[in-house]
């Protein structure tokens, strides 16, 4: 595998059971992502992006194929092998925001740096940085139920990215938002790639996103008929 | 790492977490609560049966089984000089028992007569009201039971009908003097009480005893004639026996009891946990291990136990204290019914309960907060995530 090759996916094949049947959501799939882009899985609902998204975060496997995700292959790792992956080097941002209802914002971003068993000092430092990128300082102390769409993705977002992954996934991150909130979003995310050099994958079919894009995959009946890397002057 | 998650997350969760203490800490109380006033109920009777009946032992004449009413026309005598020593320095009290009949109200009921000294102060009984009764030929004590049977009350007159020693049938007018309210029914239900004296007299057996009750903490006499001793633990064995009976019963309740808690935790505990599945998969994305999805759902059912631990100190132990100092009132008087229940139960509340109970609690909750974690724990992350929790 190439150095700065972060992602790398053969033949990936993904069926799930449907009554006494089976349905192929991915069909011979093959992906190469490298460190630093900013790629988008690009499709119509049921295009497999989702479920390509969840084999290489490791939340769930591939039915045939060969997945490598961060020099790691993860056909035969345990779940607890995956766990520590998605710990120490991921990042997740949900369309549902998923933060947890009972923490406030402050104490949402920490959590992953409390599962990595960072220091509090050091915790305290990053989660006060994280909360600057997304621009929540004012509110460190609400709970999700206190924000609004764009405040409770943006705090998502400082989530996935306090530990300083290698890798960010993100499914359908603006799908609940308005068109200014996405461009926002988009517009964080962007510059986090660029200042932290993390690589991201988005699952979406959100147009408004495109343009943010460096590379577009799209996805249709579970194969990629497209796979478009955009330069400075395509955008 | 766990222990401040779980705390975090049982404190953020303030309803969730109140209701999950509070029917945890309601289940701790009721348990303590029933089997204490259980243990009281028991501890009582035994209680009463020596404050009323029993005191520090007896000398039972040679003949002389409560349980054999024929027996009793012969099981009388003098009593022996080590013992007549005792009744003549009160510390003791001779009681003359025998078969007769009595007539309230032109009915014929068969009673056990007990002559008793009513000057006496070993057994708590009134027994001082039947003295100065001069123009009273035989005055009579009878208990609350006794009397509701015979329609009778204080002032009433019966007629009383026996077997002198001679063998030969006496009757003569009773006059209830007093009615006592006793909790020991073998006091009370088929008996009635008169001076000693009068007993002596009428039965031809002057100076003549059945047994004696001695005083607590008197120790036992030297040469007692052929008379038998019979300390507390004989005297109280067949309430040690029924009390013995009755532990799978109270086991029985222990249990029921415990099943209805475990069930109100187990639910508790089920809702709360596959509520939060969507949380569970929002952990596991964010890399907790299965096992400690696990293990900090059984630490927050661990650390409910304790809050609930908390809570039944306080408010609940005040309730306890209260009814262990104060007892509990009980809504009806089942002397009559033949159940030695006071009026007012003392529950108690011993260290081995409370030790128990915790530990059965603690048990029963981290059992059900590992149970339904660990199913959850085992599914698919993306269906975790879905809040997809199988129920």
């Amino acid at each position: 595998m190439e150095s700065n090759t972060v992602i790398s996916i053969q033949n990936l094949v993904k069926r799930f059971p449907v009554g006494g049947d089976f349905f192929t959501a991915l069909k011979n799939v093959d992906l190469k992502l490298h460190k630093g882009e900013f790629t988008g899985l690009i499709g119509p609902s049921g295009s497999g992006k989702t479920t390509l998204l969840n084999i290489i975060g490791g939340l769930d496997s591939a039915s045939e194929g060969t997945v490598r995700v961060l020099d790691q292959s993860l056909d035969n790792t345990t779940h607890n092998e995956r766990a520590k992956l998605r710990r120490k080097y991921m990042g997740f941002i949900f369309q549902s925001y998923n933060l947890l209802p009972v923490y406030t914002v402050f104490e949402n971003i920490e959590l992953p740096l409390i599962l990595n068993k960072i220091d509090q000092a050091n915790r305290i430092k990053r989660v006060n940085q994280a909360i600057e990128w997304v621009g929540l300082t004012n509110k460190r102390n609400s709970k999700p139920n206190m924000l609004s769409g764009g405040e409770c993705q943006r705090t998502a977002i400082a989530r996935a990215l306090v530990h300083e992954p290698v890798l960010v996934m993100a499914d359908e991150p603006t799908a609940n938002l308005d068109a200014e909130n996405s461009h926002n979003i988009m517009r964080i995310l962007t510059k986090l790639n660029n200042e932290l050099d993390t690589s991201f994958v988005f699952a979406t079919h959100d147009e408004k996103i495109m343009g943010y894009l460096k590379r577009i995959i799209r996805l249709e009946d579970g194969n990629i008929i497209n796979d478009k890397k955009i330069k400075k002057e395509d955008v | 790492m766990l222990f401040k998650i779980a705390l975090k997350n049982l404190l953020g969760a303030k309803l969730r977490t109140f209701l999950n203490v509070f029917v945890t800490a309601i289940s701790f109380f009721m348990i303590i609560f029933m089997t204490g006033l259980y243990d009281g109920m028991r501890q009582h009777a035994k209680q009463v049966t020596i404050d009323t009946e029993i005191a520090g032992g007896a000398y039972w004449h040679p003949l002389y089984d409560p349980m054999e009413p024929i027996l009793f026309e012969d099981s009388h005598s003098t009593l022996p000089q080590d013992i007549r020593s005792l009744v003549e320095k009160n510390k003791a009290v001779p009681i003359l028992v025998s078969q007769a009949a009595i007539y309230p109200n032109g009915r014929i009921m068969p009673v056990i007569m007990k002559g008793i000294d009513p000057g006496q102060n070993i057994v708590n009984m009134p027994t001082n009201t039947l003295n100065n009764n001069k123009d009273i030929n035989i005055p009579v004590l009878i208990g609350k039971g006794m009397a509701n049977n015979a329609k009778l009350n204080v002032g009433d007159s019966f007629t009383i009908r026996w077997l002198d020693s001679d063998g030969t049938y006496d009757a003569d007018e009773g006059t209830v003097v007093h009615i006592m309210d006793t909790e020991n029914f073998k006091l009370d239900i088929g008996h009635i009480w008169i001076p000693i004296k009068k007993a002596q007299e009428m039965l031809a057996m002057k100076d003549e005893v059945t047994y004696v009750s001695y005083a607590i903490g008197e120790k036992k006499v030297k040469k007692s004639d052929g008379w038998i001793h019979r300390d507390v633990n004989y005297l109280i064995q067949d309430i040690e026996a029924a009390i013995e009976a009755d532990k799978p019963s109270i086991q029985i309740m222990f249990t029921i009891l415990l099943s209805l808690a475990a069930m109100g935790i187990f639910n508790a505990q089920v809702l709360s946990i596959f509520r939060r599945g969507k949380e569970i998969g929002t952990l596991m994305a964010l890399g907790m291990t299965r096992a400690k999805v696990v293990g900090l759902f059984t630490l927050e059912g661990g650390i409910n136990a304790i809050l609930a631990s908390a809570l039944t100190v306080f408010p609940f132990g005040i309730i306890l204290w209260w009814t262990a100092k104060h007892g509990v009132p009980m809504p009806m008087d089942y002397t009559e019914m033949g159940f030695m229940i006071a009026k007012r139960l003392m529950p108690i509340y011993s260290f081995g309960l409370i030790i128990t109970t915790t530990i059965l609690v603690f048990s029963i909750v981290i059992i059900v907060s590992y149970l339904p974690s660990r199913r959850i724990a085992k599914m698919k992350p993306t269906d975790a995530l879905r809040g997809k929790t199988g129920i």
